[in-house]
């Protein structure tokens, strides 16, 4: 009798310890239509909003320098529908901070509003042009690196002007972080897409000082438009200027990053535009290393079909179709050298990438000549060839001789 | 110098947290101990009854007649019928209770053939003859009945008589009863099992009687070698239990092993094979079934021809088979009927199926309350949407939805069927609407409830689908502490568990865990028949080729 009561005493005794430990409750969880999901963010000179001006009037503020203005997506959720906001409604909302430090300017949202920052779903950060030109990309991204709730997945972009004009958009009822995603899927439709940096392929381009180039955005009256690239010198991890989207495309090219995209180029007899549509692109690129100079010998092969003619050619002449694959080539000749002297000369920046085949080829000689990569490589001989294959012209039965 | 000491000691919270941390599990340890020393030693008996020397029956038919009587005191219904043999001066009775004998039986073939019958056979030689009728000679010549016990105490005739057989008494014998089996039993025809129906294969599944029933097993084949050991269970009432085994398949060591466990039964009354389930099994604390029990004749069948050895009991149409394995819960005798392919991508959904049912709710827990970041952005923007207006934290949601589930299907198993489908209408499209119209509910969190719901409904048996649906609330608790680490956390203590876990000798995930290769062959997938050559290495039977 007296063993069965112990035994029912520790029975309870145990059931209380486990019942009190787990009411203590369930600590880290928040759910999650209490967090404040944030989809974008964009990277500005400091410049104080009215909102701000008008906080700091009426006494709130701290001590800051206002370098920077950053600006938050974030997600206004409706109850009405899943996700799709009523028409005309707002569906996001931008919030802009200014301080001298993105971290404290992110904290300092907690303050203004009840869903807090949660970046695990982040899409894009947009950093304007005058930024990057100011502050050293390395020192830039310290935060969103550093941040656990942060999304390596994440596209960067440079915007020419106002970042905080690329969150924007006409059409409401969508996400514009979600659009600048979005169109980088375009590239089997483009070629002058450059291919997506997230924010884990620019960790090791920022820390090995190497010269990179990003994806230059603009803005107008609500729309964006993927514009060219923004060329970041390595040394001193700032910006150093634009390419424009034909150099951009000709580095594609170069490298063979392409899934698509047409070329047009001009019919020397009739002086009319004929348009190749680029099916698959390939390029071997081998470099020399002689002392201290370096070479590349660059081979390019493309294959694709006849997209549009108005040269009034007959497109079943195969004599035609040669003298269309002779003026491609010129064509991409053409832009490629207009594109290497600007790299080469102008930026004296391995814009292109080549850093890597030599590094793969000479792996003891490129740690000494790295430090220096950039020069060298702006006094490199590029020797290139270009082949071009015109395997079709599509659905056609019009002769014009006929 | 002692500042420094103290400095190096944890503080009192840490402290009190190792504490529980080493206590807890010790102290759960120690009463589950104590619990299985308890239940053990019952289990030790000391069943010795003294026989005394004493007959029960004289021979003299008033004396061992009023012994009866005396004996059945109270019962109204004893029917005690007392006769003359023939045209002799003899004296005979029968004794039988009235309703659950054969009256039948007793007026054809006991009482025409000791009276008419002999008294024309012996019309004229016998008439005056003074020398009595032996029971030998009755039971040889006269008595036309199939079934014919002797007794010789009282106790067991008492038995006999209440199982529905008739008593047989002499005057001048050796003080010897004769019983006759005369019991009438109130059988239900076979038909299809209504708890495992099946699209392909047999409709026939066993009944209530085990007459019947073993009379089905060996009806199956010509050349089975089927054994059926009959034991007695049940201290007050006892019951007919049958052991059924293939003699040159099952392994003799578990054979003795059933029959010793079985014996060691000391409870008064056994209803159902549930009682002898629970009796029986290994792991009374754990909360898989680790006995199948099904009314299904195929699956006992092909049990038995793996090595298994089936407990049939009389009043149920319920048989067990032990041992089982985990996977024998997940399968269907219909994996084997249908070809191969369909078979395997059938078994495999219910593995699924049995996964999604343990696991959906607090999956949905772990994403919607602590890794909002793994759902895909647009997912996680129209999740969040829905649960804008949704008061409670995700744990309280599922739990709301799962209770009112578990509540609707133990409501809907109770009713009468036509109005069983109502409930289902009722509970589940009205209360599920209007709980997410009334903004109680989010609309994803009802179609998580319904797809687990679902899934707990493709497992084919049914002890096995309520393991599994008390193991889910479980993981949503362990979700909702930890989120997706408490969910891994619940996973892995369910692995130990189960790869802890025995039924009669044979581990319970066996293929899986005791690595053999060999069974995997019919365990996730179920290989075409030429494959499947051999029976299961771990029944560990007598004869291993199922196929040449």
């Amino acid at each position: 009798m007296i063993r069965q009561w112990q035994s029912w005493r520790v029975t309870w005794i145990g059931g209380m310890l486990v019942i009190l430990i787990l009411l203590t409750g369930c600590w880290s969880r928040k759910e999650i239509e209490d967090l404040g999901i944030t989809i974008g963010a964009a990277v500005d000179l400091g410049k104080e909003t009215q909102l701000e001006q008008d906080f700091e009037r009426k006494g709130g503020g701290y001590t800051k320098r206002n370098a920077l203005t950053l600006t938050y997506q974030m997600v206004q959720l409706s109850q009405s529908d899943g996700g799709a906001g009523r028409a005309g409604e707002k569906k996001y909302r931008n919030i802009s901070v200014t301080s001298d430090s993105l971290y404290e300017a992110t904290r300092e949202i907690a303050l203004m509003n009840d869903r807090p920052i949660f970046g695990q779903h982040y899409k894009v950060i947009v950093i304007s042009d005058e930024v990057a030109r100011k502050y050293n990309m390395q020192l830039l991204f310290d935060f969103f690196i550093r941040e656990q709730e942060f999304r390596p997945s994440c596209l960067v972009l440079i915007c020419k002007g106002e970042a905080r004009n690329a969150l924007d958009m006409k059409d409401k009822s969508d996400f514009p972080s979600m659009r600048l995603l979005s169109i980088t899927d375009n590239q089997y439709r483009s070629s002058r897409i450059l291919p997506p940096m997230s924010l884990s392929k620019l960790l090791p381009e920022i820390n090995s000082s190497s010269s990179f180039l990003l994806q230059n955005i603009i803005t107008a009256d609500g729309e964006v438009k993927f514009a060219g690239a923004a060329v970041i010198y390595g040394k001193t991890g700032k910006l150093i200027g634009f390419l424009s989207e034909e150099d951009l495309e000709s580095i594609n090219w170069m490298t063979a990053k392409v899934k698509g995209g047409v070329l047009k180029s001009y019919d020397s007899r009739s002086g009319k535009s004929i348009l190749y549509e680029i099916t698959s692109m390939k390029s071997r690129i081998r470099p020399h290393l002689e002392g201290k100079r370096v070479s590349f010998d660059i081979v390019i092969e493309s294959e694709g079909r006849l997209g549009e003619q108005w040269a009034t050619g007959d497109d079943f002449d195969n004599q035609f179709i040669k003298r269309i694959e002779e003026e491609t080539i010129k064509q991409i000749r053409h832009r490629i050298d207009k594109m290497l002297h600007r790299v080469q000369k102008e930026y004296r920046a391995d814009a292109i990438g080549l850093s890597e085949y030599v590094r793969i080829y000479y792996p003891r000689a490129w740690q000494t000549i790295k430090k220096d990569w950039d020069d060298s490589f702006a006094e490199a001989t590029i020797r290139y060839q270009v082949k071009v294959n015109v395997k079709e012209f599509g659905t056609t039965s019009i002769n014009v001789h006929e | 110098m002692w500042n420094t000491f103290v400095s190096y000691l944890p503080n009192g919270s840490v402290l009190l947290q190792a504490f529980l941390v080493v206590a807890i599990p010790y102290t759960l340890s120690r009463i589950m101990s104590q619990t299985k020393s308890r239940t053990e030693d019952k289990s030790v008996q000391d069943n010795t009854e003294q026989q005394p020397a004493q007959p029960d029956f004289i021979g003299n038919l008033d004396n061992d007649l009023d012994r009866v009587k005396t004996h059945f005191m109270n019962e109204t219904d004893l029917n005690i019928r007392s006769f003359h043999l023939g045209h002799t001066k003899q004296r005979a009775a029968i004794v039988f209770f009235n309703g659950i004998s054969d009256r039948d039986l007793i007026d054809t073939h006991i009482l025409k053939s000791l009276m008419g019958d002999l008294a024309a056979r012996d019309d004229q030689s016998r008439y005056a003859c003074t020398t009595a009728y032996t029971m030998q000679y009755l039971l040889n010549h006269v008595l036309s009945i199939g079934i014919v016990r002797e007794v010789a105490r009282l106790s067991d005739l008492s038995t006999e008589l209440l199982r529905g057989h008739t008593a047989f008494m002499l005057d001048h014998s050796d003080g010897v009863v004769i019983v006759l089996g005369t019991r009438k039993e109130i059988t239900r025809s076979a038909g299809e099992p209504s708890s495992e129906i099946l699209v392909r294969g047999p409709r026939l599944g066993f009944n209530e009687s085990i007459c019947d029933n073993t009379t089905l097993l060996r009806q199956h084949g010509e050349k089975a070698n089927l054994t059926i050991t009959e034991l007695r269970v049940g201290q007050r009432v006892t019951k007919e239990l049958a052991i059924a085994y293939i003699k040159d398949i099952a392994d003799e060591s578990l054979v003795q092993e059933v029959q010793a466990r079985i014996e060691r039964i000391n409870l008064d009354d056994v209803q159902d094979t549930g009682y002898i389930e629970q009796l029986i099994e290994d792991n009374f604390l754990s909360p898989f079934p680790q006995i199948q029990s099904t009314e299904r004749l195929d699956r006992v069948i092909s049990a038995l021809m793996e090595g298994r050895v089936a407990i049939l009991l009389d009043g149920t149409p319920f048989v067990l088979t032990v041992p089982t394995t985990f996977n024998m819960l997940l399968q269907s005798p219909e994996d084997y009927y249908e070809r191969w392919i369909p078979g395997t991508l059938v078994r495999i959904l219910r593995y699924f199926a049995a996964f999604v049912s343990t696991f959906g709710p607090s999956l949905y827990i772990s994403f919607i309350s602590f890794h909002q970041g793994l759902i895909p952005t647009k997912l996680a923007l129209s999740i969040a949407a829905t649960r804008v207006g949704v008061p409670f934290p995700s744990l309280i949601e599922v739990l709301i939805m799962e209770i009112a589930l578990e509540i609707l299907r133990e409501a809907g198993l109770r009713l009468p069927k036509p109005i069983g489908q109502t409930i289902g209408i009722v509970g589940g499209l009205v209360i599920g609407e209007a709980a997410v119209q009334a903004g109680i509910v989010s609309p994803l969190m009802v179609i998580v409830v319904a797809v687990t719901a679902i899934s707990s409904f493709a497992i084919p048996q049914y002890n096995a689908g309520i393991a599994l649906r008390i193991l889910r609330f479980m993981a949503m608790i362990f979700a909702a502490i930890f989120g997706l680490y408490g969910v891994v956390l619940f996973f892995l203590l369910l692995c130990s568990h189960l790869s802890k876990l025995i039924s009669f000798g044979v581990p319970y995930i066996s293929p899986a865990a005791p690595y053999r290769l060999q069974d995997w062959k019919d365990f996730v997938v179920r290989a075409p028949f030429k494959l499947m050559k051999r029976r299961p290495k771990m029944m560990n039977t007598k004869n291993t080729i199922r196929k040449k």
